[in-house]
């Protein structure tokens, strides 16, 4: 009897497991498989699409903070900095959801090397890759397109498109600064059409005429969020090029908090011991 | 069941009072609470960072203890001659091998429980948002550990203290780079019927440990992403029953 029952559960058991298995197959295959067939030697691009997402995402981000450092602690100016290109690039290849990747990578090649159609292309490659389905932070990276056309190509028309489509796809997750941007660079592009006044202004009379429309309704920025207009001059050094990380502003506030959620921590696990101990287990 | 339910009681209280698992997990919730202190990066990257090396610590975390649990609670205690204390009362073999794999993977999983709910809190902390995905990625974890427990039970019953580790190991890795090894197949030239082979072997024979991922969680519809979860948990559940009762099954017909 006892044999019997279990036969039967090793049967169902395999049935069960073989159609879900065909089934979590067919799902898992299918995004990578054109993409699989189509690349090329490349053997970084052929391991990141056969990782599972999670691998990917971790190495991901631990390139980012290599990046973030070498971005911010070496003693060479933006303009010099040609070789944190391929590891942002690697970024996007191991993870294309990281969309601060695209955005920062478009902004380094356009205004600190001067590549500008890659920088465009960029972003493009990023919206693809983002759009089905609409990843939560993909508006940024319409807004930055549209900020690049009408910036570097002066296209009123694909400016607008753009920015239309970033409203289009926003997500509770973006920053209101950047979003309170985007809507007077669209109401302004949508005027200079009406009004049939050409846009031919240059970056930074552009930036004038927003630093003028920001003091106007009395912004505040959020900590941390201080302006970053860090590539009107290109030869100029970048004001955190070769300083020292810790001597910032905010390091006391982090390591306050980080020592305030250590003693909750600490706390916590006691309380957990303290129970344990009381009720005789351990 | 109740001896099966006794059996993971005990399991779970001696290795609560083991001082290398209190260690353990002292040191990733210091390293997970680490992450508290890089609000230098955006919000978004921030809460990414905490979640990707908090949820890949946790799981390694619970990789090691399972392996290393059911290793010395089944084979080492069979070699010692300890399990015959409880082999020899009304408890049958199919009751003790259940009970070990229920205890280590109930130990395993609230040791990953502690971290995900750490690093849930660091989110919420850090920017006022519920990480629902830290909840779903705690439960694809379980169902993964539930699927590697299966494994070593079988293999300590089965092999040495020594082999029994190291295959639990090995099929852990085969079953992540799955893909990996059809890809370098196809690539380097290999014939059709080879490349078929190694996709039906680790479709339908090795367990797959790549489809644990919370990819189509969070990439598709809610009908897609719940059709996935199901799924996925109907093959972590299958793979158990069938595992356990070729543990079983073996354990009964060995001679100790």
């Amino acid at each position: 009897m006892k044999n019997k029952v279990m036969l039967l559960l090793t049967i169902i058991s395999l049935m069960v497991f073989i159609t879900s298995a065909g089934h979590l197959k067919r799902v898992n295959g299918a995004p990578r498989a054109g993409a699989l067939k189509s690349i090329s030697a490349n053997p970084i691009v052929a391991l990141s699409l056969v990782m599972s997402k999670e691998l990917r995402q971790v190495i991901a981000s631990y390139i980012w903070l290599r990046i973030d450092e070498y971005f911010h602690s070496t003693a060479i100016s933006f303009r010099q900095n040609r070789e944190i290109v391929p590891l942002i690039k690697l970024v996007t290849v191991f993870d294309p959801s990281f969309i601060d990747a695209y955005l920062v990578l478009a902004h380094h090649l356009v205004y600190h090397l001067d590549r500008k159609d890659e920088g465009r292309a960029l972003l493009l490659e990023g919206i693809e890759k983002n759009l089905n389905p609409p990843a939560p932070k993909v508006s940024e990276l319409f807004f930055e397109a549209g900020w690049f056309e009408i910036n570097l190509y002066k296209n009123t028309d694909e400016a607008i498109l753009c920015l239309n489509n970033g409203l289009k796809y926003l997500s509770a997750e973006y920053d209101t600064d950047n979003l309170n941007l985007a809507i007077k660079l669209l109401s302004f592009l949508n005027k200079s059409k009406t009004d049939t006044f050409e846009v031919n202004l240059k970056y930074n009379e552009l930036n004038k005429y927003f630093e003028s429309i920001t003091n106007k309704d009395n912004q505040t920025h959020a900590p941390g969020g201080e302006d970053d207009d860090d590539h009107g001059d290109g030869n100029s050094e970048h004001r955190y090029a070769g300083q020292n990380p810790w001597h910032n502003i905010y390091l006391f506030q982090r390591l306050k908090r980080t020592a305030f959620f250590y003693i909750i921590t600490a706390i916590t696990l006691f309380s957990i011991l303290i129970f344990f101990r009381n009720k005789h287990i351990i | 069941m109740k001896r099966i339910l006794s059996i993971s009681k005990y399991l779970f209280i001696e290795s609560l009072r083991d001082k290398l698992f209190i260690a353990l997990m002292l040191i990733s919730l210091i390293i997970t609470a680490g992450n508290f202190a890089l609000d230098f990066y955006s919000q978004g990257i921030q809460d990414r960072i905490i979640f990707d090396f908090g949820s890949s610590l946790a799981t390694l975390l619970g990789a090691f203890l399972v392996i290393y649990l059911i290793t010395r609670h089944i084979t080492l205690e069979l070699d010692n001659k300890l399990s015959y204390f409880i082999l020899t009362c009304e408890t049958s073999r199919a009751h003790f091998v259940i009970g070990k794999w229920l205890g280590s993977l109930i130990f395993a999983s609230f040791n990953m429980l502690i971290i995900f709910l750490e690093i849930f809190l660091i989110i919420y902390f850090n920017s006022k948002s519920i990480s629902y995905l830290s909840i779903i990625y705690f439960y694809i974890a379980f169902l993964k550990l539930s699927v590697l427990s299966a494994i070593m039970a079988l293999f300590s019953v089965s092999f040495s203290a020594v082999v029994a580790p190291a295959l639990g190991i090995f099929f852990y890795f085969i079953g992540h780079f799955g893909s990996y090894m059809n890809f370098a197949l196809e690539k380097s030239g290999n014939p059709e019927f080879v490349i078929k082979i190694s996709e039906f072997l680790t479709a339908y024979i090795l367990p797959n440990f790549k489809y644990f991922t919370a990819e189509h969680v969070t990439t598709e519809t809610y009908e897609g992403a719940a059709a996935y979860l199901i799924y996925l948990t109907l093959y972590a559940i299958s793979i158990n029953i069938l595992l356990s009762c070729a543990a079983v099954k073996i354990f009964s017909r060995k001679d100790i």
